[in-house]
């Protein structure tokens, strides 16, 4: 599905990703961790086509396509999703009529019909009850005053309702306590499927306690240092990340 | 139901690249302006004696007055003897004949607001009859506002059937020494409308000069005069979403609110008349006098959406009298172009526990300049008089400004005044995440946009309220990138 | 005497005035050509009326008395009353004379407009009146028009000046009604840093009309104090320019009281990229008292940062008035500008007027302003009556905290003392019946 080939990026004029070699089939989950300044906000903001993020070298393929090429929001119709780590507010916008434009857009790119209101309703609320989230959450603004995990899991609702391809998580676990992660980790295991991949960077081991990746990948000064299965992460977490620095030099 | 087809005789589909384009016909004065154009106007509206010698004493006055300089907006000096101060009302055969002959771009603009299509012609200026097809709606409306004992009418009409009133009160609120704009009004006033509601009578229906027949021609200098009698209530509506055309480049119309004891009156415009082009040539000049006064128990809410005209120069305001008195002033200001706007409001605290809120949302785009400029003032007796402003500018691009002249003056210890204010931009994040949820940009600003009007937009009377964010989308387009 | 109709008045006014500018021998050097442009600009400049703008909550009929514009007799001095405990090196404006200067730490130079010579009066040459122009304000012409002399205050590049340096302008009590025209030029060179002091004394009716100019090399930074704490009939109008070069900070703090007449026409320029400012202002008006602050923040260039903060009350039939603009010129983005001011009045024939403004120019900024208008907090009233304050000393202690929140971020330790009984004094002593 996923296909990166020395990906070279920079972030105003450094040098952040340093030829990153990636692939990621239909069905997989992987783990992308690496210490602070590995490069790993930088590959999610460049998949998704984020301002400010020039690559300088290197290949995305996505489902056949170049990625690159695309546009923001092209992308986001081809069904790639990113649940930022910092979700943005956007004042006097409710989250329903945010929710329901970006599903009408993304639906009516795929050549689905637009779901009448009530249906969209029903499905709104269906999916934040999933995600334990009271239905006036739906009318207040866009991230207007959420508190951290409400946040996070207002990023995994509109996930949920987008249904991607490919869903790139952005240090979702942080700043969540246990019962929230474990909603979030629910949310994430229902939209696995043998036709979707999913991306989560993160910091630590402890989301993948709940949902268990095929393949953990150690990122280190911006290229794949490691890659391995969910043994990698608890070797990690035992051992940091310094062993594998040395171990590579 | 809110387009105002009132004023569709004042809708020519004109050129304005011409600047003043007066037709001189048999029943339009010349062009040119002193005391003989005055009695020639009052004698045409065959007003009574009293109402002549006021114009007369206005106009005088008017002569000694100097053009104001002190807002922010720039345009050449106005030549008032250029401008022609009375015409007829229109009639058939005049003006397009069908859409065909209308400005194609003008009825996109129409179709993409989503104006019916006998609205559309009417709001073009084709001289058809058929927009009055809805005869019976009218006589519905009338009958109901009879047996409930409210006036709506010409304000012309309203000086022969109700000269009490008029003399009572025109120009008790903006006297003609107000100011330079409000002396020419007074002077030269071509038409507008009179409300009169009963004491204790809650107006059936909101009143719109959609509804308001006669009410062709009110001209460039419109007056209108609201008084609602102790413990009334009555919504009115003014203007339309959809751009206006006219012939007349400047606007100087005076609009007079009474709210008596207890009474409440909600006063909502959206004012949309042709902008210029995109050099900012032609384009109107709307400079108005809006102002009420709350006696005891009584409330004033000014709710705007100003999208339109070349330079607009408006301040409605309330002089809050009467202990306990309410004012209000909800205002969305977007300048795109060369538009300029300054715009705000002037809350006169004067009674004891009055209260007044005052929420300005000002967007700018492209060559733009908008200001907001507030007045507010608590008066030595003001006890416990409570004021809360919110200020918010929001910038599109870098080569327009916005500005915020708020004037706040206390001379009452027990008040308590807060004033805050804001200037942002739309946020490159909040674009990215909104994109990335699928949406164009174009989309994702006029989302934004609207969001961040919402406060006000809230406070308009529904139908209104959703044509208002569709205005804004339309007048987005093309001022983002 | 005032039976004169106030045209009259301004017009004896500006005929005295240009008479005196005219008096002056001809002079070629520089301080002549200032005063010839300023002679020319106030003779075309109409003095400000009730219409004009900039002056809409001042009135100018303080400063029209007769005598004002006398020159004061030789001679005669004020004294300058030390701040206790502070340590300074001080120069003294008394009653318009400079007074001989002390010798200055090293780095420290003044020179007086009438000795300069060399790399100073090259200095002198291409920043007087740059900042304060005689064209824009008649007050600042007139003081061109007017000037006798000035000082030169220079802070060497790199210079780390420990020492306070003082500046006093003070007029002496019980003379005769005159009017004094201080000027000054502070430079602070790159990189270098200092403290000014800059006090205004005096009670007496006079009218000092000062132009001070501050121009901040790149990366300088200046720590620059104002305290004006002597109530009475003095007219002080006094106009304060400020340019800052690339990344150089100025921070002022003001904490002044009412008089007769206080206005401070105050332009602080951030000129080069990465400037920061601050200004924190305390201000008190008693009695019929007046207090006009004028501000305009202008940030020419991106990334430039001001914050202010401003603490007024007012008493009795005083005015207190602020007007704080800030401009953002096309193009200067990512500045962040804020503004935040409160006010208290305590009487209900006091007038408190704030006009905040911002001029915004540039998409990408953060620019803020806040503005509010209030009383004592009633539940901290009751809890300090409840144990056992009378109303007056809980209302004085409260109104006191709030200017507080100002006064004691000031830098200079000796300074901060010494305002608290100042400020405590002015606000216990009793109100005046019948004011000058």
């Amino acid at each position: 599905m996923l296909k990166i080939t020395n990906l070279h990026a920079t972030v105003a004029d450094t040098p952040i990703l340093k030829g990153l070699n990636l692939e990621i089939n239909a069905g997989e989950v992987h783990a992308i961790m690496g210490p602070n300044g590995s490069g790993k906000s930088t590959l999610a903001a460049v998949l998704a086509g984020r301002d400010g993020y020039e690559v300088t070298a290197g290949s995305i393929e996505y489902l056949g396509r170049d990625l690159l090429a695309l546009a923001v929001e092209e992308r986001a119709r081809a069904g790639v999703f990113l649940a930022f780590q910092y979700p943005v507010e956007i004042p006097g916008v409710s989250n329903m009529e945010f929710l329901r434009a970006s599903l009408e857009a993304v639906r009516s790119h795929r050549g689905e019909p637009n779901l009448s209101a009530v249906e969209f309703m029903k499905l709104a609320r269906a999916t934040s009850a999933q995600l334990q989230l009271d239905p006036e959450f739906l009318k207040r603004g866009v991230n207007e005053g959420f508190s951290g995990g409400e946040k996070k899991r207002n990023e995994i609702l509109q996930m949920l309702l987008l249904q991607p391809n490919l869903a790139i998580l952005d240090e979702t676990d942080s700043g969540l306590d246990i019962d929230a992660l474990q909603v979030v980790a629910d949310g994430v295991n229902a939209l696995r499927s043998p036709e979707r991949a999913i991306i989560m960077v993160t910091h630590y081991q402890r989301l993948l306690d709940y949902v268990v990746p095929d393949q953990v990948h150690v990122l280190a000064d911006g290229r794949i240092l490691r890659s391995g299965g969910r043994e990698l992460a608890l070797e990690l977490e035992a051992k940091g990340y310094g062993w594998l620095r040395d171990d590579a030099a | 139901m809110s387009k105002n087809l009132g004023q569709l005789d004042r809708m020519v589909h004109g050129a304005y690249e011409a600047g003043w384009t007066t037709d001189i016909e048999s029943d339009t004065l010349a062009p040119g302006l002193n005391e003989d154009t005055v009695r020639f106007i009052s004698a045409r509206k065959q007003e009574p004696e009293w109402l002549l010698q006021w114009r007369l004493k206005a106009f005088r006055h008017w002569q000694t007055m100097v053009h104001p300089e002190w807002a922010h907006v720039h345009y050449p000096p106005i030549d008032y003897q250029s401008i022609s101060y009375y015409s007829a009302p229109r009639r058939p055969g005049e003006g397009p004949q069908s859409l065909d002959e209308v400005d194609p771009e003008l009825l996109r603009t129409y179709e993409k607001l989503g104006i019916p299509l006998h609205e559309r012609a009417a709001l073009a200026g084709v001289a058809v009859d058929a927009v009055f097809d809805s005869v019976s709606v009218v006589t519905t409306f009338k009958d109901k506002l009879a047996e409930a004992g409210v006036i709506f009418c010409p304000i012309s009409e309203a000086v022969r059937e109700h000269p009490e009133l008029i003399r009572k009160y025109l120009g008790s609120v903006v006297p003609f020494r107000d100011n330079f704009f409000a002396g020419l009004n007074s002077a030269v006033f071509s038409d507008g409308s009179f409300v009169y509601v009963p004491k204790g009578v809650r107006c059936p229906m909101e009143l719109s000069t959609y509804f308001r027949i006669n009410a062709r021609n009110t001209g460039q200098f419109e007056r209108t005069l609201i008084v609602a009698d102790e413990g009334s209530h009555v919504s009115y509506l003014e203007g339309c979403t959809a751009p206006q055309r006219d012939e007349n480049q400047l606007h100087a119309a005076v609009v007079e609110l009474i709210a008596l004891k207890g009474a409440e009156i909600k006063y909502s415009t959206v004012q949309n008349w042709y902008p210029g082009d995109a050099e900012g040539r032609g384009g109107i000049y709307n400079f108005v006098t809006k102002r009420g006064i709350a006696h005891e128990n009584a409330k004033i809410s000014w709710t705007q959406v100003e999208t339109g005209s070349a330079i607009t120069w408006k301040y409605p305001s309330v002089i809050l009298q009467g202990d306990n008195a309410v004012g209000e002033f909800y205002s969305v200001a977007l300048t795109r172009g060369m538009q300029q706007a300054d715009t705000g409001t002037k809350m006169v605290h004067v009674g004891r526990n009055t209260r007044s809120t005052i929420v300005s949302k000002g967007i700018s785009a492209m060559r733009a300049e908008n200001s907001y400029r507030g007045l507010v003032h608590i008066g030595a007796g003001a006890e416990n008089a409570r004021n809360h402003t919110q200020c918010d500018s929001l910038l599109i691009g870098d080569r327009c400004g916005a500005h915020t002249f708020p004037y706040i003056e206390s001379r009452n210890p027990s008040a308590t005044v807060e004033h805050e204010a804001t200037t942002s931009k739309v946020g490159d994040d909040q674009l990215f995440l909104c994109r990335q949820r699928g949406l164009d940009p174009e989309k994702a600003v006029s989302m934004i946009v609207n969001g961040f009007c919402k406060q006000v937009f809230r406070e308009l009377p529904m139908e209104f309220a959703v044509e208002a964010g569709k205005l804004l989308e339309v007048s987005l387009e093309g001022a983002v990138g | 005497m005032t039976t004169m109709k106030r045209s009259e008045r301004i017009e004896v006014f500006a005929r005295t005035a240009r008479t005196r500018s005219e008096n002056f021998p001809a002079d070629t050097g520089v301080l002549g050509r200032l005063r010839a442009a300023g002679r020319a600009a106030f003779s075309a400049a109409e003095l400000p009326n009730p219409k004009t703008e900039a002056w809409k909550y001042s009135r100018i009929g303080p400063l029209l008395e007769q005598g004002l514009l006398d020159r004061a007799p030789a001679g005669a001095a004020a004294t300058a009353r030390p701040i206790p405990g502070l340590d300074v090196q001080s120069i003294a404006i008394l009653d318009g004379i400079p007074q001989p200067l002390p010798t200055f730490t090293p780095g420290v130079s003044v020179t007086s407009f009438a000795a300069l010579s060399g790399a100073e009066a090259a200095a002198v040459e291409t920043h007087l009146g740059r900042l304060a122009a005689v064209s824009e304000r008649p007050f600042v012409a007139l003081n061109a028009a007017l000037l006798e002399d000035g000082l030169l205050i220079q802070v060497a590049p790199g210079v780390d000046v420990a020492l306070p340096i003082e500046l006093l302008l003070a007029q002496s009590d019980g003379a005769a009604p005159r009017g004094v025209h201080p000027r000054v030029l502070v430079i602070v060179g790159q990189g270098a840093r200092a403290t000014l002091i800059e006090r205004h004394l005096g009670a007496a009716m006079a009218f000092t009309n000062s132009v001070v100019e501050v121009v901040l090399a790149d990366g300088a930074q200046l720590d620059h104090l104002r305290l004006a704490l002597d109530a009475g009939r003095g007219r002080w109008l006094s106009a304060l320019d400020v340019e800052l070069g690339r990344a150089a900070r100025y921070h002022l703090w003001q904490a002044q009281l009412g008089a007769a007449f206080r206005r401070n026409e105050i332009r602080i320029r951030l000129a080069g990229e990465g400037a920061e400012v601050t200004v924190s202002g305390a201000g008190l008006t008693r009695n019929n008292a007046h207090l006009d602050n004028q501000l305009c923040l202008e940030h020419r260039v991106p990334r430039g940062t001001s914050t202010q903060v401003f603490r007024n009350i007012a008493g009795e039939t005083s005015r207190g008035i602020l007007n704080g603009r800030i401009h953002i010129h096309r193009g200067a983005q990512k500045t962040d500008a804020q503004l935040h001011t409160k006010s208290l009045l305590l009487s209900s024939r006091a007038e408190i007027d704030v006009k905040p403004e911002l001029e915004i120019y540039a998409d990408d900024v953060k620019c803020a302003h806040g503005a509010t208008l209030g009383q004592l907090d009633a539940n901290a009233l009751f809890y300090l009556r409840s144990r056992g304050l009378d109303e007056t000393a809980a209302r004085t202690l409260l109104s006191f905290a709030f200017l507080a929140e100002v006064v004691d971020g000031f830098p200079v330790d000796a300074v901060r003392e010494a305002l608290r009984p100042a400020l405590a004094q002015a606000f216990a002593a009793p109100a005046e019946e019948d004011a000058p």
